[in-house]
């Protein structure tokens, strides 16, 4: 099972690899996953087997064993830009990008939360950490906002 | 136990330890764009 104790995400220019040493110690490829987004900044976050990718607005679920797509989320009406993601618990994805923040159960990749940050924020890369509470802190244009459990913004 | 960067197209292992870098890989045919990377550790 891959886990992520023994391998590594990276992202780059649209694509999601996973890494992990040989029996050299050297690091090796052992999937590569053109997200079909385009080519710019690409996000990874790990999951629970899944391996998450954001790249030009949207974003994906692979299978963390093989790099599959799982899941596709378009972020609609979200724009084209830079994703930025976090997981709580294994069980909510929150996404950031474009001054929007969304919350997703990752179950079934619906849509628990969606807020347009922008009204009062501006458009710009939104950079989203969720603590050991499941506080969602999503900073944008020079503000930081907190998004509580279901979506509740409370600052 | 060490930490990962990347930069550019390559991505470094850096031994916590030995206080060096220990193992290097060049995204081959990605280009050198910025890189991002997720661990656990």
């Amino acid at each position: 099972m891959v886990t992520p104790q023994d391998n590594l995400l990276v992202g780059t220019n649209g694509w999601v690899l996973l890494m992990g040493f040989n029996k050299g110690g050297n690091l090796d490829t052992k999937w590569k996953r053109n997200l079909d987004s385009g080519s710019n900044i690409t996000s990874v976050v790990w999951g629970v087997g899944r391996a998450y990718g954001g790249c030009n607005g949207k974003f994906y679920a692979l299978n963390a064993e093989t790099g599959e797509v799982k899941e596709r989320n378009e972020l609609k009406d979200m724009g084209n830009q830079e994703v930025r993601m976090a997981l709580w618990d294994g069980k909510l994805l929150h996404v950031g990008t474009n001054g929007w923040a969304m919350g997703l159960e990752v179950s079934t990749f619906r849509e628990l939360y969606k807020k347009n940050l922008g009204f009062m924020a501006g458009s710009d890369v939104t950079d989203v950490l969720v603590d050991k509470h499941g506080l969602a802190y999503y900073g944008t244009n020079g503000k930081l906002y907190v998004i509580e459990g279901p979506g509740n913004l409370i600052e | 136990m060490g930490e990962y960067g990347a930069v550019y197209g390559r991505v470094f292992f850096l031994d916590a330890t030995k206080k060096t870098t220990t193992a290097t890989a060049e995204l081959k045919d990605l280009g050198e764009h910025e890189v991002t990377v997720a661990a656990l550790g």
